[in-house]
């Protein structure tokens, strides 16, 4: 099967900045963000003859960036968030949401990004993340819930 | 949740996205065609060890600065902190030792590090070094009643190179209980509170004198005292939200950050980390095919299961194969840990099970016929901070060590083909090595991070 040599520079262009601003909440930040990002598409552009297209191009390149990501990131849970709060999320942009989105365990937090952030469909999250579609459905239906209860309390507050 | 809902919050939270694009296909082209693929791996492998060594060394420093500077752990690697246990409180504890399954010896004496009280109940926290662990015991009277104890490993704090070690994080003190909270929304939203305290304590070094805590918006500062902290949640946390950072350091200075693993964590499980840059990375001899000799000819080394109050019941296999052989094993005898090392079933398999709390059994059954020489396992009874790598090995291991991720490297109690040794999970993860009789490496094995 394989991929071309278009589709992956296609797809890096159509989506580059979705791949860097997920793959920034596991990195700790923009910059390192964007070294995982070019790694990983350099890695996917040298093996795109091994891509088996089971699945989509896109799920097998976030596959490769996790993996860079998940080597290269603190694996201190407490180190990542540190780097969330001072790198990436801005709580003066929305701070209650900002909040919130902390509050979230990290593999719920997670997928939240790659759907709002990727946006992925629920099947694209499963294949990057090795879970179930149901697994992401319900990970995602609880993760909305609080985040809109945030939403909802901040509004009550006013 | 309503659409309205769903666009409402994608909206939000596409006003947090960076929109800015500073994407590069010649740089990805440059990255891709520059290195080829073995090329860079073996580059990145060794610019990673370089990383890691320099790491390393400037974290040794750093630690050895450190412990100057606040006197290290010497309260207690060579001294006794806290004062003597009550003769009730000893006898408490006496009486819970004799009932476990993985009793320390019995002339085992506490030390009283903290008493405070907290939402109608007292909490104590005790102490004690055995053989090579540091184990504290916290015991709640009133609505939390209860006992609970975590152990960290003596070489743990003889390098340290932070100024406390962490022993348990967010732990209920005494039974769990829970309550639903909070307004329904959409008949799908309310959280879960706690209702019983959380606790977290650990040991700290010589001159600490506060321990913060952070977890969501909240800081707290530990009760800090005889070379010990403890820190109580009881306004009825919220389950989720965890202590996400530690620091400790003395009055008026900068504190440090204190390492620590929290609850058993892995954002995505398919992708555990594995690489651990020290250590052998290739066998200098694959042995010929062995096993036990002792457990074939049923020799009765270690104890019986009776002689070790442990239920036959309890082991793994028993129900599904019976019991054929089980003796119980004490790698390091100053130390609690234990191993039953069992044969099951009708062709005898060879099964182990690993006793590391008051009744925490868990293992699992394995052949050495395929040419394997050690099973490896790692059990955390009840989210501790350190768990114990444990497991049995073939006749050809004469020795095992342990290389952890900061490149310290731990000799392992082996004793009658069972090992166990206590190690820290932020120290994972690390590699298993086994050496034959001629000191020459017949088998590594990597144990994931967790």
């Amino acid at each position: 099967m394989g991929a071309s040599e278009q589709e992956i520079e296609e797809l890096y262009r159509r989506r580059y900045v979705a791949f860097r601003n997920v793959i920034a909440t596991v990195a700790g930040g923009r910059e390192p963000a964007r070294d995982v990002v070019q790694d990983a598409f350099a890695q996917a552009f040298r093996r795109r003859e091994t891509f088996r297209g089971d699945g989509s191009l896109e799920a097998w390149v976030w596959r490769i960036a996790f993996r860079i990501a998940f080597a290269a990131a603190p694996r201190d849970l407490a180190a990542i968030e540190s780097l969330l709060e001072e790198a990436f999320l801005e709580p003066e942009r929305d701070p209650d949401l900002v909040y919130a989105i902390r509050s979230l365990p990290p593999r719920r937090r997670l997928v939240v990004f790659l759907r709002y952030f990727g946006d992925l469909s629920y099947e694209e999250i499963a294949e990057a993340c090795g879970i179930s579609e149901g697994t992401v459905a319900a990970t995602l239906a609880k993760a909305r819930a609080d985040l809109l209860a945030a939403i909802d309390r901040e509004g009550a507050e006013r | 949740m309503t659409r309205h809902g769903d666009s409402l919050l994608a909206e939000r939270l596409s006003a947090l996205e960076d929109p800015r694009d500073d994407s590069d296909w010649e740089d990805v082209l440059r990255r891709a065609l520059e290195q080829p693929l073995e090329r860079s791996r073996r580059f990145r492998g060794r610019r990673a060890l370089l990383i890691a060594a320099a790491i390393a060394v400037l974290m040794l420093a750093l630690g050895v600065a450190l412990a100057a500077t606040l006197g290290g752990f010497s309260g207690w690697l060579s001294g006794k902190p806290g004062s003597p246990a009550s003769p009730t409180e000893q006898s408490a504890f006496q009486q819970a030792n004799a009932r476990s399954w993985a009793a320390f010896p019995t002339g085992t004496k506490l030390r009283r590090l903290i008493v405070t009280r907290s939402e109608g109940s007292t909490y104590r926290l005790f102490g004690f070094r055995s053989g090579d662990e540091i184990c504290l015991r916290l015991t709640v009277d009133g609505a939390d009643r209860g006992a609970l104890m975590s152990c960290i490993p003596r070489l743990e704090l003889v390098k340290a190179k932070a100024p406390a070690a962490v022993a348990l994080v967010d732990a209920p003190a005494g039974k769990a209980r829970y309550e639903l909270t909070g307004r329904r929304i959409g008949g799908s939203r309310q959280r879960v509170r706690i209702r019983s305290g959380l606790v977290s304590f650990g040991v700290t070094a010589d001159g600490v004198s506060i321990v913060e805590l952070l977890y969501g918006r909240h800081r707290g500062r530990a009760r800090v005292a005889n070379n010990a902290f403890l820190y109580i949640r009881s306004n009825h946390p919220y389950a989720g939200v965890t202590i996400d950072r530690i620091s400790a350091g003395e009055s008026g200075n900068h504190l440090t950050a204190v390492p620590f693993a929290g609850r058993p964590y892995e954002p995505f499980t398919s992708h555990p980390s594995m690489n651990v840059p020290f250590g052998p990375s290739r066998v200098d001899l694959n042995p010929p095919l062995r096993s036990i000799e002792w457990i074939r000819h049923h020799e009765p080394r270690g104890l019986s299961l009776a002689q070790a109050h442990i239920p036959r019941s309890s082991l793994y296999g028993a129900h599904s194969y019976g019991i054929n052989f089980a003796r119980v094993i004490q790698p390091d005898p100053r130390n609690h840990v234990r191993v039953v090392m069992t044969q099951v079933g009708r062709r005898n398999a060879l099964c182990e099970n690993w006793i590391v709390g008051a009744r925490a059994v868990t293992g699992g059954c394995f052949g050495f016929e395929n040419g394997r020489l050690f099973s490896a396992g790692y059990a955390i009874p009840g989210g501790e901070e350190s768990g114990a790598v444990s497991g049995i090995a073939n006749d050809a291991v004469a020795r095992l060590d342990i290389f952890l991720n900061d490149g310290e490297r731990w000799p392992v109690p082996l004793k009658d083909n069972a090992y166990v040794i206590l190690v820290p999970r932020i120290l994972l993860p690390a590699k298993l090595v086994a050496y034959d009789a001629q000191n020459r490496v017949i088998g590594i094995q990597t144990l994931p991070g967790i």
